[in-house]
């Protein structure tokens, strides 16, 4: 009777009933990501807005996206611009600011606690919460914060969110409250590494700049390029800073992205043509520039990162 | 013996370097600053209109305007969105985190041909634009009837999510084979040794991934946006986007939403200080 129990737990049994546990992932996978991902790419050659039937149209959709002298050009090309400014310095300021901070607050006290805690702040709120605090502050009239500072230097209040080239800077500078992310990412990577290494080049004399650069950057590698190309990737999806602070100035909110697509980027962009104008084949196409960009961008990062050695990817 | 202990307290002082005690003051420097906009939309929701627009304004209302909480809290509705996205993120989490721990259990315990192949497909979706598959997921739950209701919000947690599902089964890696052979020599099938023997020795790692899918739920936007109309559904992002006050000074008001907005998560934050760190680092990792 025990004999014949034990001999059911053969290779056979274990692979099926192993199928029917990852069953669930497999029918999410195939209803919510696959599925969808081919019919975005069938919808992104027709024209439909719901209520009529689709239209083929081939590639105009991404005709009208790729060219800079149509208005829907133009404002991608916009949102590209604004969306790839803001990954890039978003991930050089999470790096620069994250890893120096996580270095600063890494030797365990109740400041650095305290620290961490204030830090990390911003990144509990909800993005869209977050995003209209720091949009009030940027705000027109001239009783925002930033406007009350440059009365009391004498300058005229400025209109900040919303002129073009400059509402991305905004988003930019926005990140910076948002370095608690990186840094408790960063702050766990410090504290694996081996104390006695550490107290091994602290006898030997070193400072704790060369400590930093020699020791902590070397071993964490792994940590910083993961970090990166996650960064770079999340980045490409900015949305919730640019909707929260597009809804703050009036009159700005109601004409969508900001006025001269201040502060479009390229959800956003996808989000109004889809969910607002209900240009569902036309935002599919946007949803398909998104997703080979960021394909490249992170197939590019791969084989830069396997080429030049710094990281062992498995 | 004194001597002694100052000698030891001297070694130590010059442990500490000037680089440390510079690098310190710039981080409370940082940590000023990140603290800026929170006091002023604190002590801006306080003001009155006469305060707010005026220039320069105080930096301290001399008349408090505590009833504006009240106001937002109760007769906006504030209370009623709040607990909206506290149901919405907590029946989310205990849908993501069964499931995933299911799908888990079935990647960390079996050998299969196909495994791997699907765990690294799987792995890979986590560097995938959600977006893209945005549209037809909407046109999709558009046709079931789901738009403004809660299921295209849920039904997607109970397919599990790949960050879940990869740190469980890593954690379930650990636990030794021995105790399932055990179990199923006792007789217990596969599914009861998921149920009683695998589970509840993964708490610990539950409860992170929990705390961190509970983060991003909260913090949603795009989802709740996309999907609810009707105000009884608002969830606090979409509450905030289209919030409407009365009266004139509805500016003011929305500064109190937001303020109101925050407390939640700091609530949790202090009730639940040791499990946070390690959810937090988690929801940062994916």
């Amino acid at each position: 009777m025990k004999g014949k129990k034990v001999k059911k737990l053969n290779f056979a049994a274990q692979e099926r009933v192993g199928w029917l546990f990852i069953a669930p992932w497999i029918v999410g996978f195939v209803f919510l990501t696959a599925v969808p991902m081919v019919i975005s790419l069938y919808m992104s050659f027709h024209d439909w807005d719901m209520f009529s039937d689709p239209v083929f149209v081939g590639f105009d959709n991404f005709a009208n996206l790729l060219n800079p002298t149509v208005f829907e050009g133009a404002t991608f090309y916009a949102a590209l611009g604004n969306t790839l400014l803001y990954t890039l310095f978003t991930a050089v300021i999470n790096l620069v600011l994250g890893l120096g901070v996580a270095w600063a607050i890494s030797k365990p006290s109740h400041l650095s606690t305290a620290l961490r805690t204030i830090i990390y702040l911003p990144c509990m709120l909800i993005g869209i919460a977050f995003a209209m605090m720091m949009g009030f502050i940027f705000d027109s009239n001239a009783f925002s914060l930033i406007n009350q500072l440059r009365a009391a230097c004498g300058q005229a209040p400025q209109e900040w969110l919303f002129t073009k080239g400059q509402g991305v800077w905004v988003m930019i500078l926005t990140s910076f409250w948002g370095i608690g992310g990186a840094m408790i990412v960063f702050v766990a990577g410090v504290k694996n590494i081996d104390r006695s290494i550490y107290e091994a080049a602290q006898i030997d004399g070193a400072s704790n700049f060369k400590v930093f650069i020699r020791i902590c950057i070397p071993c964490m590698k792994p940590v910083i390029i993961y970090q990166v190309i996650m960064g770079l990737i999340f980045g490409m999806q900015v949305f919730d800073i640019a909707v929260g602070l597009a809804s703050v100035g009036g009159a700005g909110s109601s004409l969508g992205m900001g006025i001269d697509n201040s502060l479009a980027t390229l959800v956003y962009y996808l989000y109004n043509k889809g969910f607002k104008d209900f240009q569902m084949g036309f935002a599919s196409a946007i949803g398909w520039l998104i997703f080979l960009l960021t394909s490249m961008i992170g197939a590019g990062l791969y084989f830069f990162v396997r080429k030049t050695g710094y990281y062992e990817v498995d | 013996m004194k001597v002694f202990a100052w000698k030891k307290r001297k070694k130590r002082l010059k442990n500490i370097q000037v680089s440390d005690i510079i690098l310190l003051s710039v981080t409370v420097l940082l940590a000023v600053i990140i603290l800026i906009p929170f006091f002023q939309i604190v002590l801006s929701s306080l003001k009155t209109n006469a305060e707010y627009y005026v220039q320069p304004s105080p930096v301290f209302s001399k008349d408090p305007q505590w009833s504006r909480y009240t106001y937002v809290f109760v007769d906006l509705s504030f209370w009623r969105y709040m607990l909206n996205s506290i149901w919405l993120a907590a029946v989310g989490v205990i849908l993501n985190v069964i499931s995933s721990s299911f799908i888990a259990y079935g990647f960390s315990r079996f050998r299969f041909r196909g495994k791997n192949a699907v765990f690294i497909v799987m792995l890979l979706t986590m560097f995938l634009p959600a977006q893209v598959c945005s549209i037809p997921q909407f046109l999709m739950f558009n046709a079931y009837g789901w738009v403004d209701t809660y299921f295209p919000i849920l039904v997607p947690q109970l397919f599990g999510s790949a960050a879940s599902i990869l740190l469980i089964s890593q954690f379930m890696r650990g636990i030794p084979r021995e105790m399932d052979e055990a179990a199923r020599i006792d007789g217990a099938n596969r599914f009861t040794v998921w149920w009683k023997i695998i589970l509840p020795q993964s708490v610990a790692v539950l409860i992170v991934v929990a705390i961190s899918s509970f983060l991003s739920s909260w913090k949603d936007s795009m989802g709740p946006l996309i999907y609810l109309r009707s105000e009884e559904l608002y969830t606090i992002p979409v509450a905030l986007m289209y919030f409407q006050a009365p009266d004139q000074n509805s500016k003011l008001m929305l500064f109190t939403g937001i303020v109101i907005s925050m407390i939640p998560t700091l609530i949790l934050y202090v009730c639940l200080q040791k499990w946070m760190d390690k959810g937090i680092y988690v929801a940062e990792l994916k």
